[in-house]
């Protein structure tokens, strides 16, 4: 009911006003509804069949003209409400069978509701008898003028002779030049240009009565850009079929034409971009048929794209081989998930060693954001694989190395402790026996047997002093040494040292000499800094000449360090000979006459390294030697 | 005399024989004990006037858990104890002096310091008694 009110009231506001302007112009209107029934009877249509306005509305036009059933006539009116706009010129027309003919121009055109809904159709009859049958178009008729003009389309028509005889408003504006300078004018005077062109030989075909469509011409009015145009040449009959003459229509397509260029540029350099990347990418529709496999996924999955496009996913060979995890995926994506770096291991087709990929799996949606299929990335990842398992079991390797080597070096630890300890139990009661027989605490002993009881006291001392210096050398290797760290004065802990070294070195005509050169606070274990001191300083005093000077340096070290040195002027150390100071039982040669384990120095490295410091040593043969323990100022931690 | 012996703990046969002089010489009466537990049974039934044990010791008990088992008994627990030490250890000192001893010397024995030794601690520990 609403529906049929806005129709009857969209026609009924239009109709009034579209017969008022027909009229004055002597057109004759119909109008007519979807099943054909006369909505709209003008008086110029009234008087040119005699019926009048009344009789007419409601009836249907094949009621009124039975005899234009079956006919081309009717096919128009159809045409019109399918939303055909039909025009049929030079028709003969006879209002009744005792009339003369008369010849009227006819427009069909549907009529539409606001949503574009064709509602009904108009025709529109002018009366041309006037004109004379297969005369040249009378363009100047209003209606045909407007449809013209206001079409988007370059409208040009010619003669037998190509003379113009309609040019449009749209053919205007393309080509900047007036209907008025051209109508009457050969093509090739109006656009000399077109002389030997494609397109003079289109308007020569339609003449002779071949029509030809062009999609995508492009052409340039001179001194205008190219532009593209789809084009219509067809040839122009009369009402008896003779051909009169030929249309151009153009239309301007250049914008479509960009787009699709550009589309295929996009496509292009997306085909680029997918075949030189190094990543497999394969995407897939709704149903799990492949619709992408650039180059990289060519040689990831050892398939080629032809063998690949429109595939199952799961026919083919990377998914093949754990087919019931990879179907899962695809769902998975299918249902919009997305996964990362999943593991994919798989046999090339003709390969026998496994490739390894990782693929990551996504959702593919169109623009409204719904799933529409999916995209794997798919990347090598064989030579990461393969070198992760070289490298675990050089790690496994290096591990195993590491721990046989920690073990042995405990092992030596533990044994060089153990010996020494069993040494020292038996030097012991040597010690003390050999005291008692020394002190003549067991009976008087004569001056020879006094002497003899001398040697074994001395030598027995120089083996306990070897022992306990593995047994320390030990400890500290094995890192079972406990520091205890306290504030340090460093020139009353040298001070302290020197009095220690004071009888040794007073039996050697030493002078021990000491030199603060900044007053430093260390945070160490004092008893073994004092041990690495009192180490150099014995040492020291020991190789030094009679009458020598010993000196203890104590400085600064950067920022958070303090360097004790102690000089001597002794013999001093070739150089061949430098770089075994530090090392176990290494004695040098100078050494033979000197009482030592030829542990002292490498106790003394591995203290000083314990406590997060560095030895280092200095000499010259002849030139004395200088000895350096660098130590932190505050314990590492 | 009662509570003028000096027990002597050591595995060490040349020890014990060295101690068993040095004891003598510094005028007390040794017994000598090879192992922890034999020293412990008899002290409890006879306690002598000082211990001497060596930290190592063979058997379940070494010279530390004797040391404590020695404070920890009523029998024995006036009885001064010195422990002997092949290591130099302080960390042995301090565990030795958590369990108890009255002194400790580290081998190898200075002989005159150990007589010197033996004789403060019996002067000290038992000079109320010789007061009396």
């Amino acid at each position: 009911m609403a529906m049929s009110t806005n129709r009857d009231g969209a026609l009924g506001e239009i109709q009034p006003l579209l017969r008022t302007v027909l009229e004055a112009r002597g057109e004759a209107l119909v109008a007519y509804d979807m099943e054909l029934r006369v909505t709209e009877w003008s008086s110029v249509t009234a008087r040119n069949n005699g019926i009048s306005r009344a009789d007419a509305l409601g009836r249907s036009v094949l009621d009124i003209f039975p005899y234009i059933r079956g006919t081309a006539i009717e096919e128009e009116y159809r045409r019109s409400l399918a939303g055909e706009t039909v025009d049929a010129r030079d028709r003969q027309w006879r209002a009744s069978e005792s009339d003369p003919p008369r010849y009227y121009d006819v427009t069909y055109a549907p009529v539409r509701d606001d949503d574009g809904t064709v509602i009904g159709g108009v025709v529109v009859t002018v009366d041309v008898t006037g004109r004379g049958a297969g005369g040249s178009p009378d363009t100047d008729r209003p209606l045909l003028r407007t449809i013209l003009d206001s079409a988007p389309h370059s409208l040009v028509a010619v003669d037998r002779d190509l003379r113009i005889v309609e040019w449009n408003s749209c053919s205007e504006r393309k080509t900047g030049m007036r209907r008025a300078t051209v109508i009457g004018r050969r093509v090739l005077d109006v656009m000399p240009d077109l002389a030997g062109t494609e397109i003079m030989r289109d308007y020569e075909r339609a003449i002779t009565g071949t029509p030809r469509e062009i999609r995508d011409r492009w052409y340039a009015v001179p001194g205008e850009e190219l532009r593209c145009y789809d084009v219509i040449f067809a040839p122009m009959h009369d009402g008896r079929g003779a051909v009169t003459g030929a249309i151009m229509l153009a239309q301007d397509v250049t914008d479509r034409a960009r787009a699709q260029a550009e589309l295929a540029a996009e496509r292009a350099l997306l085909r680029t971009v997918l075949d030189s990347a190094p990543l497999g990418v394969v995407a897939f529709d709704s149903e799990g048929r492949i619709t992408e496999w650039n180059r990289a996924a060519e040689t990831v999955c050892g398939v080629d794209r032809a063998d690949a496009i429109g595939q199952l996913v799961t026919d083919l060979e990377p998914a093949r081989n754990d087919l019931e995890l990879n179907k899962r995926r695809i769902e998975r994506a299918l249902a919009g998930e997305v996964m990362l770096a999943e593991a994919v291991a798989f046999t090339r087709p003709g390969e026998s060693e496994q490739t390894h990929a990782e693929a990551s799996v996504a959702p593919l949606r169109d623009a409204r954001g719904r799933v529409v299929g999916g995209v794997a990335v798919v990347v090598d990842v064989t030579e990461r694989v393969r070198a992760e398992a070289d490298r675990d079991r050089l790690i496994a390797d290096l591990d195993a190395a590491r721990d046989r080597a920690v073990r042995a070096s405990q092992a030596k630890s533990a044994m060089l402790a153990g010996l020494s300890h069993e040494l020292r139990t038996p030097l012991g009661a040597v010690l003390g026996f050999a005291q008692l027989l020394r002190d003549g605490r067991a009976g008087a002993l004569s001056d020879e047997q006094v002497e003899y009881v001398d040697d074994v006291l001395t030598g027995a001392g120089y083996l306990l002093r070897v022992v306990n210096d593995a047994l320390d050398l030990a400890r500290v290797e094995a890192g079972v040494v406990e520091m205890r760290p306290e504030r340090i004065d460093m020139r009353a802990l040298v001070a302290e040292a020197q009095a220690t070294v004071a009888p040794l070195a007073a039996a050697h005509h030493i002078t021990v000499a000491t030199r603060i050169l900044d007053e430093v606070q260390l945070t160490a274990d004092p008893g073994r800094v004092r041990q690495v001191l009192l180490n150099y300083l014995s040492n020291a005093v020991k190789y030094s000449h009679s009458g020598d000077e010993v000196v203890v340096e104590v400085a600064r070290e950067g920022d958070d360090g303090v360097r004790l040195t102690v000089r001597d002027n002794g013999p001093g150390i070739p150089a061949t000979e430098m770089g075994r100071l530090f090392v176990e039982f290494q004695r040098l040669s100078a050494d033979r006459d000197v009482p030592g384990s030829g542990l002292g120095l490498a106790i003394t490295k591995r203290l000083v390294e314990a406590m997060g410091g560095s030895v280092s040593a200095e000499s010259s043969p002849g030139g004395g030697s200088a000895f350096h323990a660098v130590l932190p100022l505050e314990p590492a931690r | 005399m009662m509570g003028q012996y000096v027990d002597i703990v050591d595995d060490d046969a040349a020890h014990r024989k060295l101690m068993r002089i040095l004891v003598r010489e510094a005028g007390y009466a040794p017994r000598t004990h090879a192992t922890a537990e034999a020293a412990f049974e008899i002290a409890r039934l006879d306690p002598p006037s000082l211990i001497i044990a060596d930290i190592q010791l063979p058997g379940a008990m070494d010279g530390i858990a004797l040391t404590r088992a020695l404070k920890a008994a009523p029998e024995t627990a006036h009885v001064p104890v010195l422990v002997v030490s092949a290591f130099a250890a302080t960390a042995d000192e301090a565990r030795a002096r958590r369990a108890g001893c009255d002194a400790w010397l580290a081998k190898p024995l200075d002989t005159r310091e150990f007589v010197s030794l033996v004789r403060w601690l019996m002067t000290l520990w038992t000079s109320d008694v010789e007061a009396v």
